[in-house]
């Protein structure tokens, strides 16, 4: 309790000020304050600074098998991204990231926002049912994925034989329909996590809005569009960004349905970069190079969000 | 003088921690080799199975004291020991992965740790073999063969096929209804490949050279199956388990499938039997070998001296006998594989299947994978429709030139 009294900033900045204090408890407290701080400068750099250090170093290494024993792998700078981006796949593979993660969110958001406004009302087995939307989000991704590849399995699948008659549909063996298989499935998986959020974005609305507007006469759809949508603005933009994060490294649902084919047509760069990575001839340098792709995707939305909320908090 | 303990405390507490996690590595070697580190990947197995009695017969027999790590992953467990310098005494590999190991310098060649593998099968071994050496020896294996309805052949009234041609007659004869003539695993991974070369080797092709009109035959025997409807489409994204439990329910009169799923298949009680997959001309195709070797990791001399004497207790014909039998696998040694066979006659297709396997490294070394996954990728835009098996084929290859 001492120690919080006392100034536990930047040593160095305080050694060039004249000494307020005693020498001997200046001291003290500098070498407190770094002890303090030690553990988290060693989680971080042991967990994060590291990792992603040697990540990037990686993705500029042409990695190979030997390479694991002999620990040498030569430098070869950005010649990894410049074949991934001259591969033919590369293109096809971002363009279905795209797609995989747009749809996914947007109907992903659609359906949980549509849920959380559904559940914001009270009646009965409101709560029960509540709960129960939630399990996508307790099951293990593995059991999700393996139950929906039997669903849409092309003979024997529920979805052919309940949805479409019977039909003779092949969801994940026609180069044209596995993408969409696996971003049906991924939405199911994440509404759950849209509605929790938005619905507790709905909590902190004030119902006397609500009551206000109904007095003057606006229906459920104004309320919705010039309440709910613009007070939930902080929390979409949470959401979406999360979602988008989530989506953008989604590995699981994709390697179980479809393991990225038939002939990559379900590829992401995600499942792009485990394959690279760690089948064939486990060219990590070059799974590293499209993982430090993602990286940078992901880094710039969070950045744009950032900005907007600084924006925001300007207003 | 209160706190300054606690700064002490607190600014050493990440020191010990790491100095914690460095000494977890692999310890326990000792120079004399009485005490050897030996990985597996038999997680399903523990001290009181056929593969745990193996290992403390071999205890037994020659003093040595065997620390046991047992980690589905072991594959990628040696590679990342190999970059921390904390390697293992023994490793028992399945046999695909010793060429690339055996590349990279880890492990140890017969020749030099003393394991003597004399009267092994040449053709498993050759799984084992690089630049004229052997690594390791043999501890069972077992390949593909054609599983058939006997009831389904029956009823199209038509007998397991040994030639091509009547392979092809026998799938379009007993493609009735809900049934297809043929199940196989096409998926885009080694586990498609797999399946795929008892047709490749069996046409007379050679994975040097995956363009060539006998590779085109086999891929287009595939894709006619899959096009005319003999063969279901999803098939494409099946894995070995997904063929079994089609054949199961009886969606396929025959399927390509390995000794693995005997036990399933019995405990089903469904009316099966087995016939090597046949090549174009008949007799055997040389099917892709199973099974795993039992390595010896290079170390110091008298260490690799220890783990060659343990391995050479491990691949004995008697001592391995409970275990092989109890793994569905198939001796590497001929008259231990025709005992088996003796004494169990449903185990004579897969001693003859075996005979004929083939090692998927024994041409290309640990350029296999490489090859494998070109031809997963050309077996998918075949039966996809998206390119024809020669084109498809031809940019395989090219991919590899």
């Amino acid at each position: 309790m001492v120690l919080q009294t006392e100034p536990v900033a930047a040593d160095t900045a305080v050694h060039s000020l004249p000494p307020v204090h005693r020498r001997r408890q200046l001291k003290l407290s500098d070498l407190a304050g770094i002890a303090f701080l030690l553990p988290v400068i060693a989680f971080l750099g042991l967990f994060l600074v590291i990792p992603i250090i040697r990540g990037i170093v990686l993705s500029m290494q042409d990695w190979t098998l030997i390479s694991f024993v002999t620990g040498e792998a030569p430098f070869v700078g950005l010649q990894n991204f410049i074949d991934i981006v001259s591969d033919p796949d590369f293109f096809p593979i971002s363009w279905q990231s795209l797609v995989f993660t747009v749809v996914s969110l947007v109907f992903q958001y659609a359906i949980g926002m549509g849920l959380a406004v559904f559940f914001s009302r009270r009646f009965p087995l409101s709560v029960v049912l509540r709960s129960l939307i939630l399990l996508p989000w307790l099951l293990p991704v593995i059991v999700t994925a393996t139950v929906w590849r039997w669903m849409f399995n092309q003979d024997y699948g529920v979805v052919n034989s309940a949805l479409f008659g019977g039909a003779d549909i092949g969801w994940l063996s026609n180069t044209d329909l596995s993408l969409w298989a696996v971003i049906i499935a991924n939405i199911w998986l994440g509404i759950p996590f849209n509605m929790v959020l938005l619905y507790g974005g709905l909590q902190s609305i004030p119902e006397s809005l609500y009551e206000a507007a109904a007095l003057d006469g606006a229906n459920g759809w104004r309320s919705f569009w010039s309440i709910t949508f613009p007070l939930l603005r902080p929390v979409s933009a949470v959401t979406l960004l999360l979602g988008l994060i989530y989506t953008l490294k989604a590995f699981d649902i994709i390697w179980v349905m479809t393991r990225g084919g038939p002939v990559n047509s379900s590829h992401t760069l995600s499942t792009w970069s485990y394959q690279l990575s760690f089948e064939g001839d486990r060219a990590l340098g070059m799974g590293a190079a499209v993982s430090q792709i993602l990286v940078v995707i992901t880094l710039v939305f969070g950045l744009i969000y950032l900005w907007a909320l600084r924006r925001e908090e300007a207003r | 003088m209160q706190y300054s303990r606690v700064i002490a405390a607190l600014a050493v507490a990440p020191l010990v921690l790491a100095v914690t996690a460095c000494s977890a590595g692999a310890g326990g070697d000792s120079a004399d080799g009485s005490v050897l580190t030996f990985w597996d990947g038999f997680t399903q197995y523990d001290a009181d199975s056929p593969f745990g009695q193996l290992i403390s017969t071999c205890e037994d027999e020659t003093g040595i004291k065997i620390k046991r790590t047992s980690d589905a992953a072991v594959t990628d467990n040696l590679l990342q020991s190999a970059s921390a310098g904390s390697t293992p005494d023994l490793v028992i590999l399945d046999n695909p992965t010793v060429a690339q190991f055996a590349e990279t310098g880890l492990l140890v060649d017969n020749a030099t740790s003393g394991l003597d593998t004399d009267g092994q099968r040449e053709n498993v071994l050759a799984a084992a073999q690089v630049d004229d050496k052997t690594y390791g020896g043999s501890l069972g294996s077992n390949t593909l063969a054609l599983f058939y309805n006997t009831e389904k052949l029956k009823a199209a009234d038509v007998a397991p096929p040994t030639t091509w041609d009547e392979l092809r007659a026998a799938v379009q004869a007993t493609t009735q209804g809900d049934t297809r003539g043929i199940a196989f695993s096409a998926t885009n991974s080694e586990e498609g490949t797999f399946q795929f070369l008892p047709f490749f080797w069996g046409a007379g092709a050679d994975l040097a050279d995956l363009s060539s009109p006998e590779a085109t035959e086999a891929l287009q025997l595939w894709t006619d199956w899959m096009q005319s409807g003999q063969a279901a489409e999803s098939n494409i994204n099946s894995n070995q388990q997904d063929v079994r439990d089609q054949f199961l329910a009886g969606g396929a009169a025959m399927m390509v499938n390995g000794t693995w799923q005997l036990g399933a298949l019995d405990d089903a009680g469904i009316p099966y039997a087995v016939v090597p997959i046949p090549a174009i001309d008949g007799g055997p195709a040389p099917s892709p070998l199973g099974g795993e070797f039992i390595e010896v990791v290079a170390s110091d001399e008298k260490t690799q001296a220890a783990s060659a004497d343990f391995a050479q207790c491990f691949i004995d014909p008697e001592n391995a006998r409970a275990w092989i039998e109890g793994q569905n696998y198939i001796s590497p040694y001929p008259d231990e594989a025709e005992a088996q066979a003796e004494a169990n006659p449903a185990l004579r297709p897969w001693v003859d299947a075996v005979a004929a396997a083939y090692g998927r490294t024994s041409d290309l070394g640990s350029e296999y994978p490489i090859a494998s996954q070109a031809i997963w990728t050309a077996m998918q835009e075949s039966l996809t429709g998206a390119k024809t098996p020669s084109e498809a084929l031809e940019t395989a290859q090219k991919s590899l030139d």
